[in-house]
């Protein structure tokens, strides 16, 4: 994946496809986006606390009933 | 069992008239007796992609507010006589009918048909409410734009809450030159995106402009939009039609085999 991104433009699907998961991440949790991003900080500072991570990798995935985090 | 149907989007202009009005010329072909319902009050339009806006005496506000009874309003289709429509009233406004009049419509309806199809105005407020009252399922359509599949989350989220029983969706205008490109989401993203089921995909197709033109939908012809609608009949009737991967189908090997395929139609949509 990471070779591809290296050699290629994003193309402009993968850019909308990006863009809606966070939209209607937000619109279903009816929060917008800066919350979001001060929930994955917190989660991130929180389990800084007790294992060894990188916050700059975390990535956190949600859809309707489930949160995932990723590091 | 009759069913009733209701075909919404939350944004105009994805195709939802033409999509009710190709699946109920397609489920009457089908040998179903079908109704369809303008609910779109005061921007009717149904009527003139069916080619009937000539026959219209009543319409739906008269038949709720009693001016009339349900048979004196339902126009008979010019190919099917077991196809009927049932027009709105263009010169009122959304609140001249209420949810609870719509459902006993259907109600009445039920009896006399095997699909009630209702067509649903864009938007969410009471002109969707009335539309979804008396629905059993409803199809979401769509297309692969970001504007589109944010509307159709939202409605998706309304359909359940309001307890619609299943709702499936259709994919509208896709361009595989595009999809290629990497231009535009497939209709695996749209899918992925909005987790929901997918009833049916219809490609872009310049005989849907050529059809509306004449008032003839195109379920009937050989074009591609008027196969994918036939096969979103079929599904609705319960058949299973595969979908085939369009991936697949540029592969070297469907390319090569596509060159013998070519005149069966090789695109399962």
């Amino acid at each position: 994946m990471n070779f591809r991104r290296l050699f290629h433009k994003k193309k402009s699907k993968d850019i909308a496809r990006d863009r809606l998961k966070i939209l209607l991440i937000s619109d279903r949790l009816n929060c917008s986006p800066e919350t979001m991003e001060l929930i994955k900080k917190e989660i991130a500072q929180v389990l800084s606390r007790y294992i060894q991570i990188d916050p700059g990798r975390m990535e956190v995935e949600v859809s309707k009933r489930k949160i995932n985090v990723f590091w | 069992m009759s069913e009733v149907i209701v075909i919404t989007s939350g944004k105009g202009g994805v195709g939802k008239t033409t999509t009710t009005a190709n699946i109920g010329t397609g489920l009457a072909y089908l040998g179903k007796k079908v109704v369809l319902i303008d609910t779109d009050i005061g921007l009717r339009n149904l009527d003139v992609v069916m080619g009937l806006e000539n026959r219209i005496v009543y319409n739906l506000v008269d038949v709720v507010e009693g001016n009339c009874r349900v048979k004196q309003a339902l126009i008979r289709d010019k190919r099917y006589p077991d196809l009927y429509l049932l027009p709105c009233a263009q010169t009122r406004d959304k609140s001249a009918v209420n949810p609870e009049q719509m459902k006993k419509l259907t109600m009445q309806l039920r009896d006399q048909f095997d699909y009630i199809l209702l067509d649903c105005p864009a938007g969410i407020e009471q002109g969707f409410q009335n539309a979804i009252a008396g629905a059993d399922r409803a199809l979401v359509v769509t297309t692969p734009e970001v504007s589109a599949i944010r509307d159709a989350d939202r409605i998706l989220g309304l359909l359940h809450a309001y307890e619609i029983g299943r709702a499936d969706l259709i994919i509208n205008r896709l361009r595989d030159d595009m999809i290629k490109r990497g231009d535009m989401m497939s209709a695996a993203d749209v899918v992925d995106i909005l987790s929901a089921d997918m009833i049916g995909c219809v490609y872009d197709d310049e005989a849907v402009v050529v059809s509306t033109n004449h008032g003839e939908p195109l379920v009937l012809g050989d074009s591609l939009a008027g196969r994918a609608y036939m096969n979103i009949c079929h599904r609705i009737l319960g058949e299973e039609v595969p979908f085939i991967d369009l991936e697949k189908q540029r592969s070297v090997w469907f390319r090569f085999t596509g060159l013998f395929q070519k005149s069966k139609g090789g695109q399962n949509v």
